[in-house]
This record gives structure tokens, C-alpha cells and sequence, in this order.
């Protein structure tokens, strides 16, 4: 794992406070590199909020734990657990949204967190799967209206996306938004 | 050169927050973030290759609660309007002088966040429409609007030709609105009508009025001496179809119906049912000619989900926001946030 982690620091330290970049990820290292670019992300922050849309949280908080990101730092936004189990119990550091379709209302949870002054890091897991449930013209809308939202803020963000989505029109459109595209190998 | 991380001081971040949160001063995230900015500058120079500096572990419980807290109450927008809001009550808040002499005055809806599309609120006396689908919530609008004037002790009536008086009131204590008080107090009233008693009744004032269109009808059987600030009728849909079929006697009723609300100087809201994406806003079209203003209310199907959103189409008298935004139905009733966007569900 340690090895992994020292891959992705590399390629990450670069960023500076405010800025918000794309990492590309290869497709069959993406669950190893996530835990390792958290860990960075979190080592560098004082709060960070991070969604995910890929993994259900008993599965991922774990995953992250493992990888050395410290979680007491994070504010999960969750879109993808109540969807399997709409009876989960409320978790102190998870808000909970409907699906991963449900974008105005991941919008509005990011809005009123980003807005409590807490936060200087995020993580977006991931624009793949934003793609699988969302048609790209309302996912670019999406993004571009998070990114403004991060900015007024100064806040550091990384966006996370499948090597396989490189030619996506949303990865195109995305490289306009952010500050920087990197291609994790 | 190595530069010496400055030591964040969460103590003081955490009293910060608790003051303000014990101010109730929570509506202005902006404003939350000034207050931290003798901290937050120092972190911001930072570059990501040195260590954030060593903090305690955040209180995330805490952090969770505030935001939750904020997801309710919809953003206010305007400082003014609070401002306004806070020095007198909700119907002389946006009193205006508008050249020489003329005093104009607007009432809230008290729905969190809707108030804010307004520059100062409805207009007095006008006649609203609210459109809508099943499900977008212009029942629970209607009467979170009758529950927060009830209890200013202003006299609010709820016509139904739908459901209930019981049913109404069961749908209310769901809210935590506490109906049964207001209706003791004498400020609510929950009336259900039969469209069709009202359409045979029309009918027969025509047939005896033969050729006679602005006969003087009393489309409202109110109580005696009963005069309603504000007046909800659920719905002009039902009522339609009562007239199937009888149009022109419907058309002479509905205009009946908004000239005697216009003569009891009442704020009027007049639900109506449409498709989830209305491109007329009633019946027969000629209730938003008639009307002052028309509200939409959406419930757009996006993949698996559904997403609320509200829009002020038109408000004779008054500059609004003319743009959708989103709104959220929870267990307290409907919240509307001017701010945020909605995404899809048009396309």
C-alpha cells in the first residue's frame, strides 16, 4: 500500500490551496490509488468533505482507514448507500443523499457545507459514476456549478475519473473548469 | 527556507460557532466565514506538498447538526428583508411609498427561502395561482402559508373541494402546525364544498338570469361578519370539472369568484392542477389572465428520483426572480432555496 501512496503523492503535491484539478485514474488501479490520494488530501487539510458515489461507506471508511487517511477529518456526502439500504441508520460524519442522480440535492448539501467555513479540502469519487446515472450535459452543468462554488471558497478539490472517460465530453468540458488534468500511471 | 506552520486555534473556531449559532445568526454561511478568516489566510499560502498543521480531531457530529440545521431553513439572500422582517410584523415589513403619496403593502408566505424572489413580497389582495403536479406541493405551500398568518392572528379560510376538514387537519399536526389551536383562536377555518352543489347552484342563477352574464352571484358562502386576510381555494381543477361540459358557466363563475375576493380585499391562492411541466397553468386558461400572480410548482423525475422546484412566473405589481430554483418538501414543509440551481428535468 505504501507504495501506491508514494506514487500519488508525487504526482499530487504540486497543488496549491485553491486549486482544483482532475486526476485521471487507470482503470484497473483506481480502488488502490483513491485510498492513497485521500490520505494525501487529508495529511494537507484541516477539514475535508468528500463524496462518494462509488463505494457504500461501511465499505469505504474502512478502505480509507487502511490506505492511513485520517477520517476524523471527513464529512462524508453519501449518494450511493441509501440507495441500497434506504433504512440505514444516520452516521455522525455521513449526510446521506438519495441517489447519485439526485444532483440538485448533492448540490445544495455541498453548498451549505462549503458555506460553513470549515472546509478547505475536497474529494469527488467520482465523475465515472456521475456519468453512469446522469446524462453529460447535466453533468457538465453539475461540475461547473460545484467548481464555483469551491472557488468562492479557495478550496482545494480534486475530482477523481476513469482513464476510460478520457475522451468523454465531460472530461473535455471538465479540463475547462479546473485548474489542471493529471494522469495518474 | 522551511516555513513554521501557525498552529490553528480550533477552540476559538468552536466558540465562534456556538455564539453565532446561539445568535441564530446561521442563515449567512458567507457571513460565518468572515469571522474565520483570521485563520483561514494562513492555511490558504499553504502549499499541499507541507502537512496541514496538527489540529484536534473535528466534531463532526457538531459540524453535521449545523448543516442539516441550514438545509431547512433555505438560504435568505436579502440582509434587508431580514432586517425589515425582524422591526415589524410580516404584512407591513415591505410598506413602500411609491410616488407621492401611495402606500403599498405585501404580505409573506412565511415558506423559508420563497419570500426571498420577491423584492418585497405579495402584493396585498392579489390573487395567486399556484400550479402544479401531484406531489409538487401546492397543498402543503397553501397551508404552510394559512399556519404561519393563523398564527399572527390574522383570519385565513380554507376552501376545499376536496379533501376533508379532518383530513386537512391530520395533514397539518403531520407538520407540527398545531391546526386544532388556530381553528379555537378563530383565525383558521377549514370549509369543504361540493363543486357540483356549486355548479347546479350556478346554473340555476343562470338558467334564471337568462342572457344575463355579469349576474350577481356569491361564489363563496363565508359566515356572517367572516372577513379572511387570506383565502385558499384547493382546487379550480375540481370545480372545472363540475362544469364539464357547461365551460361558459364556469368562466362566468371563476370570474365571480376573483372579483368577490378582489371586494373582500383578501390575498387569494388558487390551486390548480397541470401537467409536472405545464405549458398552460390552468383549466381553461382564463384563471392566470384573471389572475395576479401564477407559481409553479415542479416535481421533475430525473433517472430514479424525483426533484422539487418552484418558479414565480408572474406577480402583477411586484419585481420577482425570474429564474427555477429548487425546493425541498421535508416533515417541517416546504423550504425554497433561492440560490441553487436545478439540475435537468427540463431537458
Amino acid at each position: 500500500m505504501q507504495q501506491v501512496i508514494n506514487k500519488v503523492k508525487p504526482e499530487i503535491k504540486g497543488i496549491e490551496q485553491g486549486e482544483t484539478v482532475v486526476l485521471v485514474i487507470p482503470n484497473e488501479l483506481y480502488s488502490q490509488k483513491i485510498g492513497g490520494i485521500a490520505r494525501t488530501v487529508a495529511k494537507k487539510s484541516k477539514a475535508v468533505c468528500y463524496v462518494s458515489l462509488n463505494k457504500l461507506i461501511n465499505a469505504l471508511e474502512p478502505k480509507l482507514k487502511k490506505s492511513g487517511a485520517d477520517v476524523s477529518k471527513f464529512l462524508f456526502v453519501d449518494g450511493i448507500t441509501k440507495s441500497a439500504n434506504p433504512n440505514i441508520e444516520e452516521a455522525d460524519n455521513v449526510m446521506y443523499v438519495g441517489s447519485a442522480s439526485a444532483l440538485t440535492e448533492i448540490s445544495l448539501t455541498l453548498g451549505k457545507i462549503f458555506n460553513s467555513g470549515h472546509f478547505d479540502g475536497f474529494i469527488f469519487d467520482s465523475l465515472s459514476t456521475l456519468l453512469v446515472y446522469n446524462n453529460p450535459k447535466t453533468v457538465g452543468k453539475f461540475v461547473h456549478n460545484i467548481i464555483n462554488k469551491i472557488k468562492a471558497k479557495n478550496m482545494t478539490a480534486v475530482f477523481t475519473a476513469l482513464e476510460g472517460d478520457t475522451n468523454s465530453s465531460l472530461l473535455k468540458e471538465c479540463s475547462m473548469y479546473v485548474d489542471n488534468v493529471v494522469h495518474l500511471k | 527556507m522551511i516555513k513554521k506552520k501557525p498552529k490553528i486555534n480550533m477552540a476559538e473556531i468552536k466558540n465562534q460557532i456556538t455564539s453565532e449559532l446561539k445568535n441564530g445568526n446561521t442563515k449567512d454561511g458567507d457571513k460565518k466565514l468572515k469571522s474565520n478568516q483570521k485563520v483561514k489566510p494562513e492555511v490558504q499560502k499553504e502549499k499541499l506538498s507541507g502537512d496541514a498543521p496538527v489540529t484536534k480531531a473535528f466534531d463532526m457530529a457538531k459540524i453535521k447538526k449545523e448543516i442539516s440545521r441550514e438545509l431547512k431553513k433555505g438560504k435568505i439572500s436579502k440582509p434587508e428583508a431580514e432586517l425589515k422582517a425582524q422591526r415589524a410584523p410580516a404584512e407591513h415589513a415591505a410598506e413602500q411609498i411609491v410616488k407621492g403619496k401611495r402606500v403599498r403593502k405585501y404580505i409573506k408566505t412565511g415558506v423559508p427561502g420563497f419570500d426571498d424572489l420577491f423584492e418585497n413580497g405579495i402584493p396585498k389582495g392579489n390573487a395567486v395561482l399556484m400550479a402544479g403536479g401531484a406531489g409538487s406541493g401546492k397543498t402543503i405551500f397553501c397551508l404552510q402559508t394559512l399556519s404561519y398568518h393563523a398564527n399572527k392572528g390574522h383570519k385565513c379560510f380554507y376552501m376545499s373541494f376536496e379533501e376533508s376538514e379532518e383530513r386537512l387537519i391530520e395533514h397539518m399536526e403531520e407538520f407540527g402546525w398545531n391546526p386544532r389551536e388556530m381553528i379555537k383562536k378563530g383565525n383558521l377555518m377549514l370549509k369543504r364544498m361540493s363543486p357540483f352543489e356549486m355548479s347546479r347552484s350556478v346554473e340555476g342563477m343562470l338558467e334564471r338570469e337568462k342572457g344575463e352574464l355579469l349576474i350577481d352571484l356569491d361564489p363563496v358562502v363565508l359566515p356572517e361578519n367572516y372577513k379572511p386576510d387570506i383565502v385558499v381555494v384547493d382546487s379550480l381543477t375540481a370545480v372545472a370539472s363540475a362544469f364539464t361540459g357547461k365551460e361558459d358557466s364556469y368562466r362566468i363563475y371563476i370570474e365571480q369568484l376573483f372579483r368577490f375576493f378582489e371586494k373582500l380585499r383578501a390575498t387569494s391562492f388558487l390551486i390548480t392542477e397541470t401537467k409536472q411541466i405545464p405549458e398552460i397553468f390552468s383549466t381553461t386558461g382564463v384563471e392566470e389572465f384573471l389572475a395576479d400572480g401564477v407559481v409553479v410548482l415542479y416535481n421533475f423525475k430525473r433517472g430514479d428520483i424525483r426533484e422539487n422546484a418552484i418558479e414565480v412566473l408572474k406577480m402583477r405589481g411586484e419585481k420577482h426572480r425570474k429564474k427555477i430554483v429548487a425546493s425541498q418538501i421535508s416533515d417541517e414543509g416546504i423550504t425554497v432555496y433561492p440560490e441553487q440551481e436545478v439540475f435537468g428535468g427540463m431537458e
